[in-house]
């Protein structure tokens, strides 16, 4: 992948076209129910660009993403429905929620990467019982199990979006600029770190990396946008209730980030709407969904474990030892064997 | 390089994929009568389907797959029993009634999609929404704004008071269903302290609260530790059981879902707990009574329904059902059965089946209806049920000990 | 409050605690064995349940008949679930890969057990009942009275937890398991078959989740929504210190008992104080009851 970085920008300018198409064609084509489902598959992307850092570039695995989205949620739900007595700007109310959130998981971060491994995953499934049982019964500031509606719509500069459509390009403008500060990160000496660390802990410490706090600042990276990703989630529903926020949607994040390919910027987006979509077009299917979708995810982790993306990844590479080999048809230095 | 812009290129595949596949969405609204046909096989429509005019679509929403799928069951035959009905006796205003149903499985997100979408099929004229009231709460906003009249399935007493004109309630609502669970409790079983045990979802809670005021206001105050909260996939309540065991209170009074209410009969009567107990409408389910079997027996309920009922309409229906599908019927079965019939006759007062408002109007006007479940009239609330049924479960039968009004 | 109340939450939060600690210990296994934290635990002891439930409801098979034909099932059960949840994945360049794997084996156990059983709850008829009334046996010292069924789960409990001991301190068999753990390929060139002690451990871990469902159906009904029971478990191994299965089955134990005894102050809860409980063990004793520090290795 190293030597591939000269050419970043034909395939960028590619990934581009395709991407101004997708946003051209969509909201053309698509009406109100079809597009709420869109929008929802863009917003939980934003929670799995956060997986990605932790789990692709980090190599851990968490599923800490609901509990804080639930903060980013609820924090809005309480501030934009007045049923605290008092309406807060809802773009004022993002920033909020984006230092809340920045403090509260660099926190928990803290505590939770006292243990490593799959020891630090246990203790993210506590934190998401913890949390759930909270939002699920607190009514002062969760609503209890009503959960809270009436939630303000956003509003930027004057302006909010009236329909699913609207929504969906301010979505979409959102999803572009957090891909783009992922694939920041995964380039910057923060991602080079966290796949030290991911390849071998030891080693990375030994090469003078903070293995801790790098730990702790990408789970603060992965709360933040599942925070954001809680935020446009309460006001893109106008709803929002504990019922997002189980063990159950965690693993639902995990599959996302998984089948697309979690560590390849543009899978990650591709998995989560294709996760949110597939149920919706396999509605005649219904009854052996979940069977399908469990032994999909067997397959997909035997076939395919890095998604999508590493699938094409794969594609390419024979396409390209095809070629070469047919190029120097009879060259004798062919080593390069399957991998 | 090639990797780049293959992964690109298959990005691209998918995307067109994506926008190819969303646009099949909208062609189903020419033809919902084979969303449904799809989503359950179709009961028979009647043959008389050559003498109507044109038709007219009613929505379901059912937890057709998933933890709840029994429940799905129920509404998907009773809302079929309906379309017979209605179109055997010649349609509405002459139209033929065609269903459409959506799966909206057993989490909030499907089923506010399920809802959503239905409200989207430009055909539906009104819907039967979700039977869990946290559902119909979720997509209460999405209701307002299409201005399309839903049945709500649950109970809970916060659907229609959040000032949507757009949901009904053809249950008995949690508010009231509490004063009768506190009245029969106090009246019938002569319970003076009772602990409640109930559930921590929406409904339950809901319920919870209004029975608490409704003891209140009878004098009897149910303190903090005699009040037990379970979410809804508890399944150990032995612990909650021996401390009501150890106490001093002389009743029970239990909130929860068909199977809390099961396995608590079950762990109850393992536990030898005997004193008199009342449960909501769950308690009555053939569900709970099937599945605890005899230790059901002895529990009073306040039920929205019972195959026992007395009423002529009530007795049709419950025999209508065994005799199609083999099997008692159940409450919500009988919801959207009723909601439908409601449905029926807003559309004949309005005369027309198409004008969403005129007939969301015309539900306001519905008095003294006799419907299987209870006798419908409309309240400022947007509940239409006057009454339940108290019952008790003996020998493995919700048996009917009277009728409870509220009007 | 008084003893009557302490003395039937204790027993029920230790036989709670048995259950939880049945699974625990087949997910330490596993974590020693294959260096996999298996999400499908508590669908395994669904599953368990299932096919108990099937055995004797449905085919009315005496016990004596059932316990034979059951370890079959588990068996059959463990090895199916390896091979294809584990065995195409042993190689895997990617370590999440294979934990990933089990939480989709989780979505189709709990399907598949949907597919053959249906979507009803079930019941059973509890393992113990008093000859004259046909209710369940109670146990009656004093004013205090305990179901047999919570007893009987503690000895069961107890009984698989010393004969796994046995299996690993003093049988060859376990020792061969225990190597081909510890070091795979030092254990292929001693001769162990390491398929086979993967697979052993497979069937054992089915075995003992599969026991715990059968324990608790005749008391929490057969459904699909038992699996759910796994965190708790997974609260306990991480209380019980790193790999440590004496650690996670007091571990387990401690759960079962807060989670009795937190439903007399705040029943509704009693998640969140099982859980603060293993949070406030991860800020104090991180390395758990029994743990010491060793690096991870899954």
């Amino acid at each position: 992948m190293k030597k591939m970085k000269s050419y970043i920008k034909p395939s960028s300018f590619l990934i581009f076209i395709a991407l101004a198409i997708f946003v051209a064609l969509v909201p053309a084509v698509n009406q109100g129910y079809s597009m709420m489902i869109l929008n929802l598959g863009l917003i939980y992307s934003i929670a799995t660009y956060g997986l990605s850092v932790m789990l692709g570039l980090g190599g851990q695995l968490s599923f800490a993403a609901v509990s804080f989205m639930g903060l980013g949620a609820y924090f809005t739900a309480n501030l934009c429905s007045g049923r605290l007595g008092f309406w807060v700007d809802t773009s004022l109310t993002l920033v909020l929620v984006l230092i809340i959130s920045t403090v509260v998981a660099f926190l928990i971060g803290m505590i939770l990467f006292r243990l490593s491994g799959t020891y630090f995953t246990f203790g993210t499934i506590g934190l998401v019982q913890v949390t759930w049982s909270f939002y699920l019964s607190y009514k002062p500031l969760f609503g209890g199990p009503d959960g809270i509606s009436n939630v303000a719509t956003l509003r930027i500069f004057g302006w909010s979006p009236v329909d699913y459509n609207q929504w969906f390009y301010v979505l979409v403008v959102i999803v572009l600029i957090v891909a783009i500060l992922v694939e920041r990160i995964r380039r910057s000496q923060l991602g080079r770190s966290l796949s030290a660390i991911r390849d071998n802990e030891i080693a990375a410490q030994t090469l003078g990396i903070n293995v801790y706090m790098t730990k702790v600042i990408a789970f603060t990276i992965a709360g933040v946008l599942a925070a954001l990703a809680g935020s446009l989630y309460a006001m893109h529903s106008q709803f929002v209730s504990s019922d997002m926020f189980t063990f159950e949607r965690a693993t639902s994040y995990i599959i996302m980030a998984m089948l697309g390919g979690v560590n390849n910027t543009f899978g990650v987006f591709v998995g989560s709407v294709l996760v949110t979509m597939l149920p919706e077009w396999l509605r005649g299917m219904q009854r052996y969904l979940q069977l399908i979708y469990g032994v999909g995810v067997i397959l997909l982790m035997v076939f395919m474990p890095m998604g999508l993306a590493g699938l094409a990844g794969n594609f390419g590479k024979s396409i390209k030892r095809k070629l070469r080999s047919a190029a120097v048809k009879n060259a004798p230095a062919e080593k390069e064997d399957a991998k | 390089m090639k990797t780049r812009r293959l992964i690109a290129f298959t990005m691209a595949i998918a995307m067109t994929a994506l926008a190819g596949c969303s646009t099949t969405a909208p062609t189903q609204t020419q033809a919902p009568a084979s969303a449904s046909s799809e989503a359950a096989p179709q009961a028979s429509t009647g043959n008389a389907s050559a003498g109507f005019d044109g038709s007219v679509t009613f929505g379901v929403v059912a937890p057709i797959t998933g933890t709840n799928k029994m429940v799905g069951e129920y509404v998907v035959n009773g809302a079929k029993l309906a379309l017979k009905d209605i179109n055997a006796a010649g349609g509405i205003n002459g139209k033929e009634l065609k269903l459409v149903f959506e799966d909206e499985v057993d989490n909030q997100q499907a089923s506010v999609n399920a809802m959503v979408k239905i409200m989207n099929y430009s055909d539906v004229v009104s819907f039967f929404g979700s039977t869990y009231s946290a559902n119909c709460i979720a997509a209460s906003p999405n209701v307002l704004e299409k201005k399309i009249p839903m049945f709500a399935g649950g109970s809970s007493a916060n659907i229609p008071k959040k000032g949507n004109p757009y949901v009904w309630q053809d249950r008995m609502t949690d508010d009231q269903s509490g004063v009768l669970l506190a009245k029969a409790a106090t009246e019938n079983l002569k319970i003076k302290n009772p602990a409640i045990l109930y559930s921590t979802e929406s409904f339950g809670t809901g319920l919870r609260d209004q029975t608490i005021n409704a003891l209140k206001a009878l004098g009897i105050v149910v303190p903090e530790k005699n009040q037990y909260g379970f979410v809804n996939d508890e399944k150990n309540f032995a612990p909650m059981i021996s401390q009501i065991q150890n106490s001093d209170v002389d009743g029970l009074i239990a909130i929860g879902n068909q199977m809390p209410a099961a396995v608590i009969c079950q762990q109850i009567d393992a536990a030898g707990l005997t004193i008199p107990m009342i449960g909501s409408s769950s308690w009555a389910s053939a569900v709970c009574r099937q599945n605890a079997g005899a230790s059901a027996d002895g529990w009073y309920a306040v039920a929205d329904w019972t195959v026992e009922v007395s009423t002529d309409e009530g007795k049709t229906f419950a025999k209508e059902y065994k005799d199609t599908y083999n099997a008692d019927s159940d409450m919500p079965a009988v919801a959207v059965y009723d909601s439908i019939m409601l449905f029926k006759k807003a559309c004949e007062i309005a005369k027309t089946t198409a004008d969403k408002e005129a007939i969301n109007n015309a539900l306001k006007e519905i008095k003294d209806y006799k419907g299987a479940m209870s006798t419908y009239t409309y309240s400022e609330n947007h509940c239409f049920s006057t009454s339940q049924f108290l019952t008790v479960n003996k020998d493995g039968l919700a048996t009917m000990v009277g009728t409870v009004k509220t009007r | 409050m008084n003893i009557n109340t302490i003395v039937s939450l204790a027993v029920n939060g230790i036989s709670m605690g048995m259950i939880y600690a049945l699974m625990a210990m087949g997910l330490i296994l596993l974590i020693r064995a294959i260096g996999v934290m298996n999400f499908a635990q508590g669908d395994l002891l669904m599953f368990g349940a299932f096919i108990t439930c099937w055995l004797t409801v449905d085919l009315k098979l005496p016990l004596w008949a059932m316990i034979p034909l059951s370890i079959v099932c588990f068996v059959v059960v463990g090895i199916i679930f390896m091979f294809t949840a584990y065995w195409p994945l042993r190689n895997a360049s990617y370590p999440a890969a294979t934990v990933i794997s089990t939480m989709g084996a989780a979505m189709a156990l709990k399907e598949i057990a949907t597919l053959i059983w249906g979507s009803l709850p079930r019941s059973m008829p509890p393992l113990m009942k008093n000859p004259a009334t046909g209710k369940v046996a109670v146990l009656k010292i004093g004013s205090i009275t305990i179901q047999w069924q919570f007893i009987l789960t503690i000895i069961v409990g107890s009984v698989f937890i010393y004969l796994v001991f046995v299996l690993f301190d003093k049988l060859y068999a376990g020792r061969m398991m225990q190597a081909a753990a510890q070091d795979k390929y030092a254990a292929e060139l001693l001769g162990i078959p390491t398929i086979l002690t993967t697979m052993a451990t497979y069937v054992i871990v089915v075995a003992l989740a599969s026991t715990g469902g059968y324990m608790i159906a005749p008391i929490f009904m057969v459904s699909n929504t038992l699996g759910t029971l796994q965190l708790r478990a997974f609260a306990g191994v991480v209380i019980g210190g790193f790999g440590n299965i004496k650690g996670a089955i007091l571990g387990s134990l401690l759960i079962g008992v807060v989670e009795a005894f937190s439903t007399i102050q705040f029943s509704q809860y009693k998640d969140a104080v099982v859980f603060l409980v293993l949070i406030v063990f991860l800020l104090v004793r991180p390395q758990g009851l029994f743990g010491e520090k060793i690096a991870d290795k899954a």
